[in-house]
């Protein structure tokens, strides 16, 4: 058992300051009690000798908590006891740190994907490009350029070729496009007057006036909110502030929802790649037109009857999972299978304890929000179907096809440990894309997703 | 008495996982933010994260100690964003309408730590409103322990420690600080709670059925007297 963290000693993250450093850096305070305190860092230099890189961070030292802090992110700038040293060398770093009483500040670029987010450098590695395959991106691209040119383009493809579109955005809509094709496919789903009852600027004023209490959930829900992304890393800036807005103008919107927790994931992701404006008519059109609201007003209909769908779905294509999950989790929920049977017959609402001990996040934050995300890297794609579909039928394609990968594993784990890996599957769905193909291949009818309501 | 306590066997002979002579539900309630996944995960895994992720659902874990002899093995469950099985009226305010939980949570619950954030006061006051809940829909007798969390933010502190213990020992609750980043107190909480628990179940006569594994959720219930007197824990720091 390693000993945790000293007591008395503070790690925060501060906001950055934006004139001195470039957005995608990522200020780390560390209160170090005394020069005996470790840091729990080892860095070198990159390849090219350009930059100072960490190499190691040791587990359960000052510096494990911070996620920033992975193998590759480059170290910018050293402030010790209060004396900012800019770009220092590997020797000057190792003295400033390790000499350092009190507050110890580290100015870093995380290790960034392609797409944002913030990667180990195995994700790094295992998804780095090749030339090859950017050469077939931008083939690809280009047909995405012609097909979303213009909307009346987009609608003459989209209804003289649906299974092509369907196939091509189950593939995954390229990040360039993708923003427009999200607004496309809204619109689609929206009538002409939806936006016409009241403009974006009228209820960015009307925001301020939204009950506290949703304004004070928001505060609180935004800064943990898919932070693995660079874009909403740090408080208080665009990324957290248009999050916040746009969440805030939805319960000026929508008063009777105001806002429930899990919202702001789907707004998150929308927001990588759309204006404020586009990325809340986008939104509204999700919770109201695709009746996604289902799953956040009081009593949660949708939510539940997404759970009835789960039990149904994974009855009928994992047979052997199901068995085994029920016999398990009802012994670890005290309940025998007679009396959950019975549950079951009556439609008693106790039926959905089963599912919503591990699905709920899953539909009401994508799977990227709560305790035990999948990659947040997985959530664009996971909205572009769900933009096409109308519904989260993805969600339990990815459901299925996640449990269906870890069967043998799940099958041999009993009670808690069973509770357990079902509750953090997603952290674990290695290769998303591999999955999401495998995940295509079960067919759910479009009608069984229609919710309760509306 | 915590200090008479070793953690559960993690070292070099664990027992199996179903192995253990007493089985309690402890359940984590308190207001959005205030730290409960931090204190669930700091006392089952020794985990912190900063930047934690807010709870959609729920989140559980076990850990086992041994006391007295015994294995006592904690099933503890972290509400965040539970929706309702059984809707209450709304009276709460904040994230209402995942706050009020049900009864299907509580069900077979022993015991539950009522967390507040020392920082922020609101947290505090809402904590008469859980208790509320508490009373509503968790078994009468369940013994309660009201958690002042990060109390590593001591130049922050918007409660004071004497009004806190005092609300305590007039709601007869057990009351603590902790803070789940620096450890302090984490797993005394967690251990005191657990031995109270323990200190009734062995007292009373349980379980007519006369399964040996007294308070397994479920089946049979464990009939427990309310907590005797509010427990007197320092705080923290």
């Amino acid at each position: 058992m390693v000993e945790p963290t000293s007591a008395g000693v503070r790690l925060t993250t501060l906001p950055l300051v934006s004139d001195q450093v470039r957005g995608e850096t990522t200020i780390i305070s560390v209160h170090k009690k005394s020069k005996d305190v470790k840091v729990g860092l080892e860095m070198g230099y990159s390849k090219d000798g350009r930059w100072l890189v960490i190499s190691e961070i040791h587990p359960n030292t000052l510096c494990s908590t911070f996620s920033e802090l992975k193998k590759g992110a480059k170290l910018l700038d050293v402030e010790a006891d209060g004396v900012l040293h800019r770009h220092p060398s590997l020797q000057q770093a190792v003295v400033l740190i390790a000499g350092a009483v009190g507050d110890l500040r580290l100015t870093i670029m995380p290790l960034l994907d392609r797409y944002g987010f913030i990667v180990s450098m195995e994700e790094f590695l295992a998804h780095s490009v090749t030339r090859d395959m950017v050469r077939e991106e931008n083939i690809q691209l280009k047909k995405w350029q012609k097909r979303a040119a213009t909307p009346k383009a987009w609608q003459e493809y989209a209804s003289r070729k649906p299974d092509k579109l369907r196939k091509r955005i189950r593939e995954g809509v390229p990040d360039a496009v993708r923003g427009f094709v999200w607004k496309l496919l809204a619109a689609a789903r929206s009538s002409p007057e939806f936006r016409q009852a009241t403009t974006w600027h009228e209820l960015v004023a009307k925001a301020a006036d939204i009950a506290e209490d949703h304004a004070v959930q928001i505060d609180k829900d935004v800064p943990r909110t898919m932070t693995e992304h660079i874009y909403f890393r740090s408080a208080g800036k665009t990324g957290q502030e248009a999050l916040a807005r746009l969440l805030k103008c939805y319960a000026a919107y929508h008063p009777e929802l105001g806002y429930t927790q899990g919202m702001s994931s789907y707004a998150a992701v929308l927001l990588l790649y759309m204006t404020e404006e586009d990325a809340f008519w986008t939104f509204a059109t999700l919770m109201k037109s695709c009746g996604l609201v289902g799953l956040f007003v009081d009593g949660f209909p949708l939510l539940f009857h997404h759970y009835d769908v789960w039990q149904q779905l994974i009855q009928k294509h994992l047979p052997k999972v199901d068995k085994h999950i029920k016999q398990e989790l009802l012994q670890f929920l005290g309940m025998d299978m007679k009396e959950y049977n019975q549950i079951v017959k009556e439609q008693s609402p106790m039926r959905s304890m089963l599912p919503s001990m591990y699905t709920t996040y899953w539909f009401q934050s994508m799977v990227v929000g709560g305790d035990n995300p999948a990659p947040s890297a997985v959530a664009p794609r996971l909205m572009d179907c769900i933009l096409l579909d109308g519904h989260l039928g993805v969600i339990f394609q990815f459901g299925l096809a996640l449990l269906k990968s870890h069967e043998k594993e799940l099958l041999k784990l009993r009670g808690d440990s069973l509770a357990n890996a079902l509750r953090t599957l997603p952290t674990r769905c290695g290769d998303f894309e591999a999955l999401l193909e495998k995940a295509h291949e079960y067919k759910i009818a479009d009608k069984t997703l229609q919710g309760p309501m509306e | 008495m915590a200090a008479a306590l070793s953690r559960a066997p993690s070292g070099t002979a664990p027992r199996p996982d179903d192995d253990y002579d007493y089985l309690f539900k402890v359940v984590i309630i308190g207001d959005s933010g205030v730290g409960k996944s931090n204190l669930l995960s700091r006392f089952t895994r020794n985990e912190f994260h900063l930047d934690s992720k807010s709870t959609i659902g729920v989140e559980f874990a076990t850990r086992s100690i041994s006391h007295d002899g015994k294995i006592i093995k904690a099933q503890i469950w972290d509400t965040g964003a539970l929706p309702l099985l059984l809707p209450l009226p709304l009276v709460l305010p904040g994230q209402e309408r995942y706050r009020a939980i049900t009864s299907a949570y509580y069900r077979g619950a022993v015991g539950a730590l009522l967390v507040y954030d020392i920082s922020k006061r609101l947290t505090f006051e809402n904590v008469e409103r859980w208790l509320k809940e508490l009373r509503t829909h968790a078994d009468p007798s369940i013994v309660v322990m009201l958690v002042g969390n990060k109390c590593d933010l001591k130049h922050l502190q918007a409660v004071i420690t004497d009004d806190a213990k005092s609300f305590a020992e007039q709601n007869n609750l057990a009351f603590i600080e902790t803070s789940a980043m620096d450890s302090t107190n984490v797993d005394v909480a967690f251990e005191t709670i657990l031995i109270e628990i323990y200190r009734i179940v062995t007292r009373k006569t349980l379980d007519p059925t006369g399964d040996n594994k007294p308070g397994v959720p479920g089946g049979s219930r464990i009939v427990l007297e309310p907590a005797a007197g509010g427990k007197k824990k320092g705080g923290c720091c």
